[in-house]
Order: C-alpha cells, then structure tokens, then sequence
C-alpha cells in the first residue's frame, strides 16, 4: 500500500519512542487520515541491550541474572525457561519439591504481572480508580515473593539443579490466606469490568484481531487466547509439574480488548487456584541437584508461558564454560505482526487514534514508560509536541 | 502426532535431501539444504499441519551461517540450513507463514542474512544511525567495554 | 458506577500507604532472607576467588593484602543476587537485611 505524499490527505503520526500506552519506548508509525488509523509499523530498537550478545560473554551461573533482567516483570519465566534449557543440556532429573516450587513462584508471578497489567490498562482509559486499588491489592502479592524468594522483583529463586531456598510451612499459611483474600478482590474487580460502563465503551469493538489473521501471524498468549484458539505452552508442552496440578485454557470468542481483559482475570482465577493445588500437595525431599559447570556439547530448546505468551530459549553449547550460541524470543515481539494488523483500518471497522493506546495496551506489552507525541501537521508545516494526558483527552483536529 | 511419525513423514516426502535427525521428548531436528529450505517449510506448515512459527534463529559457525526457523504449538520442529557466510542468502518463508517477517528481520540486522522475496527487510532491533556492514551476534565483531562516567575506578 | 459503594465505604477505612520515612519508618515489614548490603568475615576467607569468578557484575574483586588473597565488594556494582553467599565455601559472607545504602559518594560504597 503506498500513500503518495503529494496527496495531503494522509499523516504520519510517529507516536514514541517514549511512548502513550504503557511500557518500552517504542516508536509506532501510524498513517492517519482525518481520525481513523490506515496502517502501522513498529520500531522496536529502542530497548534493545544486547543480551544474547552479552550471554556468550560469560558463565551460565553469571548468565542466569542477566536472563533474569531481560523482563523486570516476567523475570521468573526468564529464569525458569533459562535453567529448564541448561539442565536439558546435562539431561538430569530434578527433584520434585523443586519443582514444585517452581511452578508455585511462577503461578505467584503470573498473578501479580496480570493484576499490574489491568491496572495499567484502566489507567489506559482513564479509570484511575480501580487502577490505585488494584494496586494496592497487589501489594499483598508482592509481599508473598518477597517472603518466599529474598526480594519483590528479580525474584532469582531458580538455579540450574533446582531452586536456591526452601519454603517455611508459616509462609505457606500466609500464602493461603492472602489467596482466599485474592480470589475475592479479583472476582470484584471482574464483575466491574463486565458492567461498568466507562470499561465497555472503551473497550468492545477495539482492537480487533480475527481468528484467521491470529493463526497466520503467529499470535501468543492471551492475544491469541481472546480470539477463540485454545493454546497454552503449560498444556500442550507441559514443563515442570504442569501436567499434574490442573487448570483450565481460558479462551473467549469476541476478539476484542474486553475478551483479552477477561481471559487475563480469569487466568488470574485459575492461577490462584494452582498456588493453592501447589502448597497442599507439596511433596518432601531434597530442593537442589549439584552439577558441573560446564555442560556436555549439544543443543536444546525451551519454552515457558510467560504471562505475556510463549517464551522460547535456544542454547547451544560447545563444552566450555561460556555458551556458545543463546537465542531468546520474548512473547511481545511474536505479537508485532498482530499488533500492526490490529491497528489496521479496513472496510468496516475502523481504528480511531484515540483507541491506539488501550489496543496497544491490550497484547500487554513489557516494562512502564512516560509518553509524548510528535503531531506534525504537513499543510501548515507545524510541529508541536503533545503530552501522555493530551493524547487520552484527544478530541481531533476539528 | 509423534516425533517418529514426523520423521517418517518427512522421510517419504523429501528422501535423502533432509538428514541428520535428532529427536527428544517433544522436539525433532534435522537439516535441509538451503535450495530445499522453502520447500520443507511448505510441506511442514501446510501439510503436516505447523502453522506457528515460533522462532529463526540465525547462528554463525564461523566459515557458514546456520538459520533455523522453529515450528509448532505441542510438537516442536526445527529446520536446519547453512549458507556460505561470504553470501547469505536464503529464500523467505514471509509468503508461507507471514508472522515470519519480524524474525527475518532481526535475523538481517544482527548476522547480515538476505532474505530472498521478503519485500520489508529494514532496521528492527538496531538504531537508524548504526553503520552498514557491522553485524553485531558475527563473531569477528569485537565488544569494547563502556568508558567509565565520572568517578569511581573502572 | 459500579464501584460507587466500594469508594464511599473507603471514606471510612484507614489510609493504605505507609508515609515511609517520615513516620512510620518502623512499620515497614521487613522479612527474614531479604537479601540486603553484604557483610564479610575476613577471618573465614582463604582467598578461593569463587565469589569473583561467579559474581554477575564484577562487584567482588580480588585483592590481595598481608593474610594473603582475599575480596573486597564495590556496593554500587551488587545486584544483591546471593550468588557469592551461595558459593562461598567457608560461609565469609553474608546478605544482611540492610536495604537502606543510598550515598554520595560512590568510594563510601566499598565493603572491606
């Protein structure tokens, strides 16, 4: 699709890199004409550190925190997956309270990084006040990682042969107490996304991605799941204990931001009930597995649900103590393609520059920014500078 | 669908142009030379059923880059091909699976690789003033360590 | 609308930030294993350099002096990740509970 500058009837809007919705500066390039979005691209180098680069640089026991940093929110599926891939290499077994602590922690995290997302996202539409309380509630999460692993983010309870500490049985009754308190804000804060007003307005209808354009552009995660495709990495490749604490594929049908709202509490539901499956059938024994620092000569591929999608490592390994090759791919950037095509106006439904924030929002991007806008406005050869409140409050150029 | 039926499969489709078969629990490997390339990732998606591209991963082997796209949702299948380094050039798979794009990209601009057919091969990982030519994940690209900012010992 | 009642109800409940620091400075909760500012056991080292060749930031750096080989930490280069505490096989350093360790000058950042 060309749009010929000569025509002034179309108008770059470059919307970052400090950026409206939510997190890593990112520069999306929007063609607009009048108020409705025709086409997007995304430019994603902002953030970019080098870490598969900086890997090879160094041991795997160096490796392990600086895989934890990729993501400050889903620094225990980076780990997790991380050590899964590692101790694919020496193809050893792992004891089972390890794992399930593993999967505990994970389950933990995966809570507390939905419930940062829906506040986020209210804030998106300008409901600050279910944003500050569920905030609040999410502290009681926080405060649960930070008994159990050391700390309230990069957790780094996951080393290769197992985890690093134990769980105390008095954590354990804190743990279930804070869950019964959990299950019943989250069920509260669901029944408000699916009356209120303000929340359905904004968000039926927008951002929507169709089942057949979610398989072709290879979607994950709840992007994928809102659009009718039951596909969960913990069900169909099953790591750690997965394939035996149960849970539920929540999936919904109606392909818009909504159905990516709900599909993320009622994974929140589901996730609470696994901590609890995990902590009354926690088995005994030991929690670590002593190995060599290097590993045999070989290669391996792991993949996690992160609770943004899939995340898959690759490592290959030349019998030293430095890897050779390490490959990651995070969830948000398998959803590029999506996103583009969510931002797309075509026959009848129509992307307005004002749902640009809350669709942005929804594939749940990773990391919290500022935001500021360039307009440019090509016939009067104007250049001002928009601010984040101005963006949300944007009424168009009439 | 199992790892030995996958093998099989491929086996009867394509005969001795796939070799080297590595398979584990939920994870099949194998190699296919660069002119077959698109062809196994066509039989793969369409026929057998791996829509989801997962991955690419482009690695360089020192005389030869190794690109790897990795398929599949349960099961997952990797496809090996190695092209000289003096000249990477490898066909595009963007019209097959078209959630392809972004990984040939950032295979482009980390290790150099041409995708033959993929109209939009632009910067997507490296700023907009890096130099031509320097692909940062080959191996003869030096790091320099970052100069100290004031105080403090190095 | 649909959280009119829940606001309202909160009118009448307590205030949920803590005013940290100025007040309410012991009210933090602070648990058991928080890895914290390190703290070292010079006696107990035999100058192995395990903890430099494993630290991920280069914060413990081997020196030597009259005993013989032994660490020192650079404070502003910790991630406070344990992994020192974890391979030290002597049990010379521990993480403490001190999370308050902000300065102005980065040489006051130096654990001998």
């Amino acid at each position: 699709m060309s749009f010929s500058s000569s025509y002034e009837r179309f108008f770059d809007i470059p919307i970052g890199p400090q950026h409206p919705a939510l997190k890593e500066p990112i520069l999306l390039k929007l063609i607009v004409e009048g108020e409705h979005v025709v086409a997007a691209d995304v430019d994603v180098s902002y953030t970019h550190r080098g870490v598969e680069r900086a890997m090879q640089e160094r041991n795997y026991i160096q490796n392990i925190y600086l895989a934890e940093r990729i993501c400050g929110i889903c620094n225990v599926a980076h780990t997790l997956c991380y050590c899964q891939n590692v101790e694919g290499l020496y193809d050893v077994e792992i004891p089972s309270r390890a794992l399930y602590i593993r999967v505990l922690v994970e389950e933990l995290a995966r809570i507390h990084s939905h419930l940062l997302w829906l506040g986020v996202a209210a804030h998106e539409i300008g409901f600050d006040t279910l944003f500050m309380y569920i905030w609040r509630d999410r502290e009681r999460v926080m405060d649960l990682i930070e008994e159990i692993t050391g700390n309230r983010v990069t957790s780094a309870i996951n080393t290769i042969g197992g985890v690093r500490r134990d769980i105390r049985p008095e954590t354990c009754e804190r743990c279930l107490k804070a869950m019964d308190y959990l299950e019943e804000r989250t069920k509260y804060y669901k029944k408000v996304c699916e009356t209120d007003p303000t929340v359905i307005a904004r968000c039926t209808g927008v951002g929507i991605l169709k089942l057949k354009d979610a398989i072709r552009l290879c979607a994950v995660g709840p992007t994928l799941r809102a659009s009718n495709i039951k596909y969960d990495v913990r069900a169909d490749d099953p790591y750690a204990v997965h394939d035996e604490v149960p849970f539920n594929v929540i999936v919904y049908d109606t392909n818009d931001t909504l159905a990516r709202v709900l599909v993320r509490i009622d994974e929140t539901l589901e996730s609470i009930n696994m901590v609890r499956y995990c902590i009354e059938h926690m088995p005994s024994g030991p929690v670590r597995v002593r190995l060599k620092l290097s590993p045999p000569v070989g290669e391996h591929l792991s993949r996690v649900e992160a609770p943004r999608g899939e995340l898959i490592h690759y490592v290959k390994s030349n019998g030293t103590e430095k890897p050779e090759r390490y490959k990651v791919r995070t969830p948000t950037f398998g959803n590029i393609p999506a996103l583009c095509e969510m931002l797309t106006s075509k026959g009848d439904y129509v992307v307005n520059i004002a749902d640009v924030p809350i669709a942005f929002a929804s594939i749940d991007p990773c990391l919290s920014c500022t935001a500021r806008v360039v307009m440019l406005e090509r016939e009067k050869g104007k250049l001002w500078v928009g601010s984040l409140d101005g963006l949300r409050r944007w009424r168009g150029w009439g | 669908m199992n790892e030995e039926d996958v093998v099989s499969k491929l086996k009867e489709a394509f005969g001795d142009k796939v070799s080297e078969f590595k398979t584990a629990p939920r994870r099949v490997f194998f190699y296919a030379p660069p002119e077959y390339y698109k062809e196994v990732v066509r039989f793969l998606a369409e026929k057998l059923g791996f829509v989801h591209l997962q991955a690419i991963t482009a690695t360089d082997l020192g005389d030869e880059i190794e690109v790897m796209p990795h398929l599949g949702r349960g099961l997952t299948v990797s496809v090996r091909t190695r092209v000289p380094k003096d000249k990477p050039v490898v066909d595009s798979v963007v019209d097959v699976i078209p959630g392809a794009s972004v990984h040939e990209r950032e295979a482009h601009d980390m290790l150099g690789v041409e995708f033959r057919g993929n109209p939009n091969l632009t910067r997507i990982l490296l700023p907009e003033d890096w130099p031509k030519g320097v692909y940062p994940l080959r191996r003869e690209t030096k790091l320099t360590p970052p100069k100290p900012i004031r105080g403090g010992k190095e | 609308m649909a959280m009119l009642l829940e606001v309202f109800r909160h009118l009448f409940k307590k205030r949920a930030t803590l005013m940290y620091p100025f007040g309410d400075r012991e009210k933090i909760p602070v648990p058991e294993g928080l890895r914290g500012k390190i703290s070292f056991n010079r006696d107990l080292c035999i100058g192995c350099g395990l903890c430099a060749r494993f630290c991920p930031s280069g914060a413990a750096e081997l020196i030597e002096d009259e005993k013989g080989k032994r660490p020192i930490f650079h404070i502003d280069r910790c991630l406070f990740c344990a992994q020192c505490e974890e391979v030290c096989p002597r049990k010379a350093i521990t993480l403490t509970k001190t999370f308050e360790i902000a300065g102005f000058d980065r040489n006051n950042l130096v654990v001998k």
